[in-house]
């Protein structure tokens, strides 16, 4: 969500909706059972579609319909209900048309759910919209998913007519046309070089909406198809990045709250509604109740399922991903993400090789150790260099210098200019990753904004002591964590009560680790308490591991992982696992036990076991096998 | 026929031939509603204002954040072009309808010029490169043969008034020069970042100043293919653009977001610091001069368009207050009546 205003509208809404009960928000936490039986599995999954379709139509203002939301309106038609209550609210809200992609496809999911059961009016209300008010197309891959998707499926319900009944002067014909190619060219770069908005915490109803409107929909079979297709493949994505349905590092977009807190993210809601590993948040994440409205169309196959909710096998992840579109500050227009997860039953460590990738929002690296309820837990623990810079908005955005910090800020990101925020990349960090052991170094210019590191520490920890060694031991849920910083650091209680940050700040609260050196680095070593007989043996095992760094004139580490790989890593240079440098160009899309692409191919084979589906892009088919 | 034109080419920001009989319009792109951000409703008007006789300001069109740049067909002011955040946009009943002109391989256009002596050819400055059209916006081309691959955002494109088929681009890498001869590119200045304005003189036709992100303000006397440095302005921050008198060729304006509004008299030999009545946090974003009456205006960020009568030695608020202005465009109430052609 980027707007301010709608945000305000959400929270309005959210207090008004609090009243009512939200079971899967307040219940007890699903267990990680996994419903084998597809019958049960739909019928589960009905469920929880219902659920919040319940929940939405249960705030029944039929006195006055313009206290209604899109999804309250949503949730009513897709049960059929209350017909004359929509048609009043959407002639109300219509009156004030939005003025972009969040606008856009919320009202085009009203008119195209309200198919048969709007009446005319309501319905011309809806299409006046689109005429008179001028539609931005916004900057970012997802405005312009939703914007293309939307205005796609708009010509589709309203063809032939035109240019001067459309907003943007073009006819249902030629927006068609544009919108087709647009869409399908988003497509094919995701399915060759990696999607750009990748792993969002929140960002992902900004795809998955639009996609699924665009398979219960669109008229063109090849279009709807894609729509299937996609939608697969970002599930897919979620499944094999999530554990026990928190979504972990890297992300390209996240936000201040779900950094520290990942549960709490419209991620979840994509979790809990189509694989139910995880509480719903609360509201739903506010877009849940878009996509719950036309779930039913949809349902994610048993080869994803499966993936998503089995975490008894140890697997390495390695996926490419892309960052967004540089404008300028760059040799490539869209620079290469090398993204690496490395997921047991106890915990994930991932990560992509630092640097920027979204200016703001990125999440580059960390461990989330499993939780049972992850609801209210900062189940995470990582470092980063909490840059601002103009010339970094600058790569990104159009505007001009000076005002691009405060205009970020205003923007619903108002901790970028933070020293002590916990979200964002920074181009002067470099990662390294080997199975769970991680190698971050950091080597900031005098002249940049912000040069320390804040290390996340978590209120959830356990058995937090710092060893003589330098080491920092601690005991997430089954995981044990040492974290080793490379210069001098203080402990600092989160003191400034910051409206975006999760929870109430106590001593006993999340802490901050901060290292007021700009050449710096830190070592994370993770390991599941199986593998030792108690903490003592897993923090004896660490401080037997060979170790030696320098930080001048680059940091620089060399270090023995509890895998027995020896990892030398320099600033500015590429890693070596046992003296072989890290070869990223050979990294494939998708490359790992369950999700598999060549680069370039456009097409995706994705593995549970005996079971199969290959998305093939190129010939828009979907192939299932159960050997 | 060129007489008119030549009036017609002093119609752009900032430049108009003292010595015209003609009168001009002001029209603004710019917003009102400093709080809007993607999806948010509109609270305010933005897009498009006209100055009125009575000195108000009319709200024209639609009400749309991504207006940036205008470009007015000289024979037909109810023709228009903009370069928008959706692309580049034309109106053919003076900005109150639009039609979005190209599609989603063009983005955030951030300025647009019209060649006044040929105006079916038109240039427009993308993040990405150059845009071009020589059939009045049938057809849109990349026009970036002699840009480099990377550091060709183009922030500011201006066509020569006084030579057809001359076009001057400030981009990342630097400025260029695009002449009908060569039909391309060519870099005349190499610069350490964005270069953010270029102005040619309406009374000197080799005068060009160009205002840049790092590289100070640069200055050619020969028609743009040589530039230096003015060295007695400071150039550790961003100057943002520049407007020039067009009753005096020796004395112009540029502005900064830092350093607020400086003036010179003697061609750039001298300056003055012209902030005194302006909020002490500049915020200067954009200036223009009126060419019938050298009125200053001043855009200062979330603040209001301020105007100085007496070429910067006083200021007077001058509305749009909250408003952040991202162009003022003068045109000619001259329209030559000859076809386009």
């Amino acid at each position: 969500m980027k707007a301010r205003s709608i945000l305000l509208v959400i929270f309005s809404l959210l207090f008004c909706l609090s009243l009512n009960a939200q079971p899967s928000f307040r219940g007890i936490a699903p267990t990680q059972a996994v419903i084998k039986n597809t019958v049960l599995r739909r019928e589960a999954y009905e469920s929880r579609i219902n659920e919040v379709l319940a929940w939405y139509s249960g705030f029944n203002h039929k006195d006055d319909p313009t206290t209604a939301s899109i999804s309250i309106i949503a949730a009513k038609l897709a049960r059929h209900e209350d017909l004359a209550y929509c048609d009043r609210s959407v002639i109300s809200l219509m009156k004030e048309p939005g003025s972009g992609p969040f606008w856009m496809f919320p009202s085009a999911e009203i008119a195209l759910l309200g198919q048969g059961q709007l009446s005319a009016e309501a319905q011309k209300s809806i299409r006046k919209g689109w005429k008179t008010q001028i539609q931005t197309r916004g900057d970012t891959e997802n405005h312009w998913l939703m914007y293309y998707t939307s205005l796609y499926l708009m010509s589709e319900l309203y063809p032939h007519e035109a240019g001067d009944t459309w907003y943007n002067g073009k006819s249902s014909d030629e927006n068609l046309a544009e919108s087709k190619e647009y869409i399908i060219s988003w497509i094919g770069l995701v399915t060759s070089v990696g999607q750009g908005e990748y792993n969002p915490t929140h960002y992902i109803g900004e795809y998955a909406i639009p996609m699924l409107m665009l398979a219960t929909y669109a008229k063109d079979s090849s279009m709807k198809q894609r729509g299937h297709m996609i939608l697969d493949l970002l599930f897919a994505d979620l499944a094999e990045s999530s554990i026990n349905g928190v979504l972990h590092a890297p992300n390209s977009r996240t936000d201040d709250k779900s950094v520290i807190e990942h549960w709490n993210s419209l991620s979840s809601f994509f979790t809990w509604l189509l694989y139910g590993n995880t509480p719903a948040p609360y509201g739903y994440a506010s877009w849940g109740g878009m996509f719950a409205a036309l779930a039913s169309n949809y349902e994610v196959p048993d080869v994803i399922y499966r993936i998503a909710v089995d975490r008894s096998v140890t697997y390495l992840q390695k996926d490419l991903k892309r960052t967004r579109r540089r404008w300028r500050n760059s040799d490539v227009l869209m620079g290469r993400i090398y993204k690496t997860n490395y997921t047991t039953l106890d915990y994930a460590v991932g990560s992509y090789q630092g640097g920027l990738s979204d200016p703001i929002q990125t999440h580059v690296w960390d461990v989330t150790w499993a939780v049972p309820d992850p609801r209210d837990k900062h189940n995470t623990m990582f470092s980063v260099h909490p840059i601002s810079s103009n010339a970094d908005l600058q790569t990104y955005f159009t505007d001009p210098p000076d005002e691009m910090v405060q205009r970020v800020m205003f923007e619903l990101k108002p901790s970028y200019d933070w020293e002590g925020k916990f979200l964002g990349g920074s181009r002067y960090e470099q990662v390294m990753q080997n199975l769970d052991t991680i190698i971050a170094l950091y080597d900031i210019p005098a002249d940049v904004r912000f040069g320390h590191i804040n290390g996340f520490f978590s209120k959830d920890l356990a058995d937090l002591t710092v060893d003589k060694s330098g080491w920092i031991f601690a005991r997430g849920g089954n995981a044990y964590l040492a974290y080793r910083p490379l210069a001098p650091y203080t402990f600092n209680v989160i003191s400034r009560l910051k409206p975006w940050l999760p929870g109430i700040v106590s001593d006993n609260w999340d802490k901050r680790l901060y290292s007021p050196y700009r050449k710096n680095g830190t070592i994370l070593q993770v390991a599941s308490s199986k593998e030792f007989k108690d903490f003592q043996a897993f923090k004896n095992a660490i401080l037997a591991l060979p170790l030696s760094y320098k930080l001048d004139p680059q940091p620089s580490v060399s270090f023995t992982s509890l895998r027995g790989n020896n990892l030398v890593f320099t600033y500015g240079k590429i890693g070596t696992v046992n003296g072989n440098e890290m070869d990223y160009s050979k990294w494939k899309l998708y490359e790992s036990p369950y999700l598999n692409s060549e680069s370039k191919s456009n097409v995706i084979t994705i593995t549970y076991g005996q079971l199969k589906r290959v998305l093939n892009f190129n010939t828009m088919s979907i192939t299932d096998t159960s050997n | 026929m060129y007489k008119y034109l030549i009036l017609f080419i002093a119609s752009s920001v900032g430049a108009a031939f003292g010595s015209s009989d003609a009168k001009h319009e002001l029209y603004i792109c710019g917003n009102i509603n400093l709080n809007y951000v993607t999806g948010s409703k509109y609270l305010t008007l933005n897009g498009i204002y006209h100055r009125e006789p009575n000195e108000s300001y009319i709200h024209i069109g639609q009400n749309f954040t991504g207006i940036y740049d205008l470009a007015f067909d000289p024979f037909d002011h109810n023709h228009v072009f903009a370069a928008s955040m959706n692309g580049v946009m034309s109106s053919k009943d003076n900005g109150k309808n639009w039609r979005v002109e190209t599609d989603w391989r063009v983005t955030e256009a951030k300025a647009i010029s019209m060649d006044p002596q040929a105006p079916k050819n038109i240039y427009v400055a993308l993040p990405d490169g150059i845009l071009s059209t020589n059939d009045f916006g049938k057809t849109w081309v990349r026009n970036e043969e002699g840009l480099p691959v990377r550091g060709k955002y183009t922030q500011a494109i201006k066509c020569d008034r006084f030579n057809t088929g001359v076009v001057l681009a400030g981009c990342e890498s630097g400025i260029y020069i695009f002449t009908k001869s060569t039909k391309k590119w060519t870099r005349v200045f190499s610069s350490k970042a964005t270069i953010l304005d270029i102005q040619q003189s309406p009374l000197d036709e080799n005068l060009w100043i160009a205002a840049t992100e790092l590289d100070g303000v640069q200055i050619s006397h020969d028609g743009g293919f040589n530039w230096r440095k003015i060295n007695n302005l400071a150039s550790d921050h961003a100057w943002y653009n520049i407007a020039y008198d067009s009753s005096n060729k020796n004395r112009f304006v540029i502005v900064s977001w830092t350093y607020g509004v400086f003036i010179t008299e003697d061609s750039g030999l001298t300056w003055t610091n012209c902030n005194a009545g302006l909020p002490k946090e500049h915020q200067a974003y954009k200036v223009a001069v009126d060419p019938d009456t050298n009125r200053i205006y001043l855009s200062i960020l979330k603040d209001c368009i301020y105007i100085s009568d007496d070429f910067g030695k006083s200021w007077t608020k001058n509305g749009l207050s909250g408003s952040n202005i991202y162009n003022f465009i003068f045109i000619s109430d001259v329209t030559d009546s000859l076809p386009h052609s």
